[in-house]
């Protein structure tokens, strides 16, 4: 078809098209330009419909201002922040750093799983990740390991079993499918086993949540493995066999399924969640944080998890206020102007990095 | 806004009573603040600002206002957004004017596509993959609103540098864009791809 002519010359059509807009956007032009941007209009109704298309696109993107901070104000505040370096906005040079560790981590995993096809037992490979800082990991059967904010893995492979332990945070697995291989996650006395399948595990100091986003995992949750938090399960089958062991559950959990144990809440329930709450779960992983009629007080929480501030909410009544936006892992100072501005919530910067929420 | 402003004397004892108008003038500032996210230009957040107390006075005439605050930054905010709406549909219609008259797109829009959240999403994936320079530069125009001639003072480079940029940003948006068009909601190319 026309596409296929098409689509060769597109790639430069796009950029000219882009070039031209650019230049338009800038506000003066001479008859040249004028002339020269008719021409080109003239070519083609390709030509025309990119630069519509296009034009259409550049208003779209607009919407980003919804995401930014009121520039100078924030960075006024922030720079005398930044003195006492209270704010871990890292994220940026992080991720060039990150990028070095990995490859670096990769040569190391590389060798440890080349030697482990021989050896039935390599060494756990430890991977953590700072405050404020993310990292994403290719293990070496091609699953994809990406970890948010303050957290730790342990991951161990052997010929049967391809075991990692999240001792802490938060981790996303995209495994590479392998039926006679089995992908463990291990957390909080709790198991998440994988074929072949994608699913984020939070392991946090109160919360207990596994989202899983593509194929089918299944959970068990075994109490006595708190103790000593041991990598060695029974396999399923046995399980099923013991029946009426009561500190051990298994259920299933599909794509789109959510299930989260609190701390302080002892019933369980698998939760089902649209895409959108789905693509919210893993928008850390785009370094953003993505907010929708969460409650403050849980904002509050997730937020405390990227930065060294500790966060206070000083009056009671503000804890279940609704709170929405997307924002910037490293630049959370948008956040708290939006809660003043939006939410009319007072932000006290005090010592020793504790920030103040209270009504005005 | 003529309007409001015609009733003169009558209109300024209204004001003085007027309890949207006293919450403005103590949220004069935060607004002002708020309305920079949306433009770097002051006069546009002057007009903007005016505007809204215009707009909230004459709400009033009609309606209690409950939320006065959110109320005023509702107003201000629908006002900047249309402004923006305003500067780009001038490029839109500049590039109408000079399209064939017969041809007509029978696309539809973006947003009839994609929701504006998901969109936020899928530009601020293209934005975030730019490099350095060339997102600093993509982010003073598009998330604050500084003109081309603004940015390139700001950052010591030409005008013609920040086209540059501007063009390179838009192209990768215009990938992402299509990309979720067409089904592919998945990896962007990301650091994992990095193997061995």
């Amino acid at each position: 078809m026309t596409e296929d002519f098409l689509s060769d010359k597109r790639p430069d059509l796009v950029t000219e098209a882009c070039a031209w807009i650019a230049q338009l956007e800038t506000g003066d032009l001479t008859s040249e330009d004028l002339a020269a941007f008719r021409e080109w209009m003239a070519r083609s109704p390709a030509h025309q419909q990119e630069i519509r298309r296009l034009a259409y696109l550049s208003r779209d993107v607009n919407i980003l201002t919804e995401m930014a901070e009121p520039l100078k104000v924030a960075a006024a505040r922030q720079r005398a922040l930044m003195k006492k370096d209270i704010l871990t906005s890292k994220w940026g040079h992080l991720r060039y750093m990150t990028a070095s560790i990995c490859v670096a981590l990769l040569l190391v995993l590389g060798f440890f799983f080349i030697a482990g096809r021989d050896s039935p037992s390599p060494d756990p490979v430890l991977i953590t990740t700072a405050v404020g800082s993310h990292r994403d990991v290719k293990l070496s059967d091609g699953t994809v390991l990406k970890l948010n904010t303050d957290s730790e893995v342990k991951i161990e492979y052997d010929a049967d079993r391809r075991k990692v332990n999240l001792l802490k945070g938060e981790a996303f697995f995209q495994v590479t499918h392998n039926p006679d291989r089995p992908f463990i996650v291990y957390a909080g006395g709790k198991s998440v086993r994988a074929v072949g399948t994608a699913f984020v595990v939070r392991f946090l100091p109160k919360k207990f949540e596994v989202t899983v986003t593509e194929g089918q995992v299944e959970l068990l949750n075994a109490a006595e493995l708190t103790q000593d938090n041991r990598l060695d399960l029974p396999e399923m089958g046995s399980l099923e066999g013991a029946g009426a062991a009561p500190l051990i559950s298994s259920l299933q959990l599909k794509a789109g399924e959510s299930i989260s144990y609190m701390d302080s809440v002892q019933t369980e329930a698998i939760e089902i969640i649209s895409q959108r709450e789905i693509r919210r779960k893993l928008s850390w992983q785009e370094g953003l944080l993505d907010f929708s009629q969460t409650p403050l007080v849980d904002v509050i929480d997730d937020l405390s998890r990227y930065t060294s501030l500790k966060i206070e909410i000083s009056d009671p009544e503000l804890r279940d206020l609704k709170f929405g936006g997307i924002f910037r892992v490293d630049e959370l100072q948008a956040l708290f102007d939006a809660l003043e501005t939006t939410f009319d919530i007072k932000v006290e910067y005090l010592e020793n990095d504790i920030v103040r929420l209270s009504h005005h | 806004m003529s309007d409001s402003k015609k009733t003169g004397a009558a209109g300024t004892t209204r004001i003085i009573g007027s309890r949207i108008f006293r919450v403005f003038l103590e949220n004069e500032t935060v607004i002002r603040k708020f309305l920079r996210r949306y433009t770097s230009n002051r006069h546009d957040i002057e007009d903007i600002s005016q505007e809204t107390i215009l707009r909230a006075l004459h709400a009033e005439k009609n309606r209690e206002i409950h939320e006065p605050r959110a109320f005023l930054f509702g107003v201000a905010k629908n006002i900047a957004r249309k402004e923006l709406e305003k500067k780009s549909r001038s490029l839109i219609n500049f590039i109408e004017d000079f399209s064939d008259q017969e041809y007509c797109s029978n696309e539809p829009a973006v947003d009839d596509q994609v929701d504006s959240r998901q969109r936020m999403l899928v530009f601020w994936q293209a934005v975030a993959t730019l490099p350095p320079q060339c997102q600093k530069v993509f982010v003073l125009k598009k998330m604050h609103g500084y003109s081309h001639k603004e940015i390139a003072k700001s950052l010591h480079i030409s005008v013609s540098t920040v086209e540059k940029h501007v063009a390179a940003g838009l192209k990768r948006c215009r990938i992402y864009m299509e990309n979720k068009r067409d089904g592919d909601v998945g990896e962007p190319p990301a650091r994992a791809n990095r193997e061995k």
